[in-house]
């Protein structure tokens, strides 16, 4: 029986009981530890403060070798900065916050672990894109990556250590997606940056995520060149140059007199290993339960993804989905996440790739219930174990916390 | 100068601004003096005036039919523009606000808060930013023309918006 079925409405559980007596093999579910703290949160008396896990594709939590970093956003100092927390593998609470921006304000930090325990960190500072390396330990000087007005930083760590930035920068009067190689020994160095298409953009391009398949660099954004925002998708191979965008979501063609799009946004990938790569979003094709979380995958380094897949099961079609983020192995385990009220309260939900395709959505135990949990932002270890992070609040606008929890697949 | 004439000119720049600027809005109707969340929370607070918060969409094809055919109307133009502090918010946008607690967040995510899952979503608020009633979908002049005189008659605080509307038709 899948995690969270107990919570469900009857209509439901029958359902699910009739879904449990078909031929389809059942899929191994997720045994999540309870959830601990990732950050201070406001105490009674002192001021409110707010934390925020966003960043484009969430990439806001990061293993690397024994060591979870969880990165966001918080404005405890009395503007918005960047802070990122470690915690090693067998330790039970997080290290105090490490603060990684060095400007007035800094918003929507993204991580990528690098090895041993380190990682990359990339944010928008003062209207302009930072990068540094850290760890528990030491970490490199922050640096700003570009000149021109940039923010909307993702990252990715590929096959042989390699790195690659993303990030949307003002040319003209649009934003345009930006991608830059990172090395970081023996020291920390930004590549030549250059636009993922490049052809001056018409129209914006926003929110890119990254991927590093085997020999190959995959950039999706959101793209609003065709009068409505589709999800775009180029690759490059080892020499650098990237394919002519296409697109990844499917979507019936609009009314050309009253817009063109039933509207798509927040696309997030992640490398499942060889030349695979998988990508999900919010998709509101069918409009009147809100978004719908879908995703796609890319079998041969993202030259060419396949048809649109909808990762959601059907208890969730009438609820809006909201904040989906995608985490992969390098064997081939794909797991979606993100929020949505069907149970009455706003919970996590996860579902993952199995054989016969999505799982049915599990309810990430730790994460539901009274109030409101959202933004959850997941990573895989080399073992196969799920570490999310989301932001916890007893009302929709109300204080805010980080939490954390690791879960095991079960038999 | 005074501070409704103070008011009136930061409307107009922020709408000059926004003109300038192409990108930083999605599509919100041609002639309306629209600002941001935040802004209009100060405006609404300064003036006293009730909210009319438009949630769109960059494509929208409801928020267009809206706009080309609802908006166009001088007369709800003139309703509109004298007697609400106007907002419009891209529900897929990035830009950022500051929420009455301080908090910053993104267009998106006041959507998300809204719940404006589907576009285009109009909501009412008093000027201390409280909502009155939120409608969603495609609405005529005489549709704008009625929650106004739910709105600015006091209606919302003894009945039903349908109720209300029933009486009306």
């Amino acid at each position: 029986m899948r995690p969270g079925a107990a919570r469900a409405p009857l209509t439901a559980s029958l359902a699910l009981a009739c879904l449990a007596a078909s031929p389809m093999a059942p899929a191994a579910g997720w045994s999540f530890s309870p959830a601990i703290a990732v950050a201070p949160a406001a105490r009674p008396g002192q001021p409110a403060f707010f934390h925020h896990l966003e960043s484009a594709g969430r990439k806001n939590i990061a293993v690397s070798g024994a060591v979870v970093a969880v990165v966001w956003e918080d404005n405890h100092s009395g503007a918005s900065q960047a802070y990122a927390a470690f915690k090693r593998e067998q330790a039970k609470a997080f290290s105090a916050p490490v603060r990684l921006s060095t400007g007035k304000q800094a918003y929507e930090p993204a991580v990528a672990p690098i090895a041993g325990g380190q990682f990359l960190f990339a944010w928008e500072q003062d209207g302009h894109v930072w990068l540094r390396a850290a760890g528990p330990g030491a970490g490199t000087a922050a640096r700003q990556v570009s000149q021109a007005p940039s923010r909307q930083a993702s990252l990715a760590r590929g096959p042989r250590g390699r790195m690659r930035l993303v990030w949307v920068q003002r040319s003209g009067h649009f934003p345009r997606v930006m991608t830059a190689p990172v090395r970081t020994a023996p020291k920390l160095r930004v590549g030549r940056a250059h636009p993922v298409d490049p052809k001056p953009p018409t129209q914006s391009q926003l929110y890119p995520s990254v991927a590093l398949a085997r020999d190959r660099v995959v950039v999706a954004w959101e793209d609003r060149r065709s009068g409505h925002t589709r999800l775009l998708y180029s690759a490059a191979g080892p020499g650098g140059v990237f394919s002519a965008p296409q697109g990844l979501n499917e979507f019936r063609v609009g009314n050309a007199k009253f817009g063109r799009g039933t509207g798509v946004t927040r696309v997030a990938l992640a490398a499942v290993g060889g030349e695979r790569v998988a990508a999900t979003w919010m998709d509101k094709r069918d409009f009147r339960g809100g978004y719908d979380i879908y995703a796609a995958f890319g079998d041969d380094g993202g030259r060419r993804f396949g048809a649109n897949e909808k990762v959601q099961d059907v208890f969730g079609n009438d609820q809006p989905q909201w904040h989906p983020a995608i985490a992969a192995t390098e064997d081939g385990r794909v797991a979606v996440v993100w929020d949505d009220p069907r149970d009455g309260s706003e919970d996590l939900w996860l579902s993952w790739k199995t054989d016969q395709g999505w799982s049915d959505d599990a309810a990430v135990a730790p994460a539901s219930g009274p109030g409101v949990q959202s933004d959850p932002t997941i990573a895989f270890d080399r073992r196969g174990n799920l570490h999310i992070a989301w932001i916890a609040r007893p009302t929709p606008n109300g204080p805010t916390r980080i939490l954390y929890a690791v879960g095991q697949p079960s038999p | 100068m005074s501070s409704s004439i103070h008011t009136r000119l930061l409307q107009w720049l922020c709408a000059l601004a926004l003109l300038v600027s192409g990108a930083a809005l999605a599509n919100p109707p041609k002639g309306y003096p629209f600002v941001s969340y935040d802004q209009g929370l100060r405006l609404a607070k300064a003036e006293g005036k009730p909210i009319f918060l438009y949630f769109g969409r960059y494509g929208c094809g409801w928020c267009a039919k809206t706009n080309q055919e609802t908006f166009s109307d001088p007369g709800l133009r003139r309703l509109y523009t004298k007697h609400y502090v106007l907002v419009y918010v891209d529900a897929e946008g990035g830009k950022r606000l500051t929420l009455p607690s301080g908090e910053r967040i993104t267009e998106m995510e006041l959507g998300a808060r809204f719940n404006a899952f589907a576009t285009p979503l109009f909501v009412y608020l008093k000027s201390d930013g409280t909502p009155i009633f939120k409608a969603p979908g495609y609405k005529t002049v005489k549709d704008f023309k009625q929650f106004d005189r739910y709105v600015r008659g006091g209606h919302y605080k003894h009945e039903p918006l349908l109720k209300f509307l029933q009486e009306q038709s």
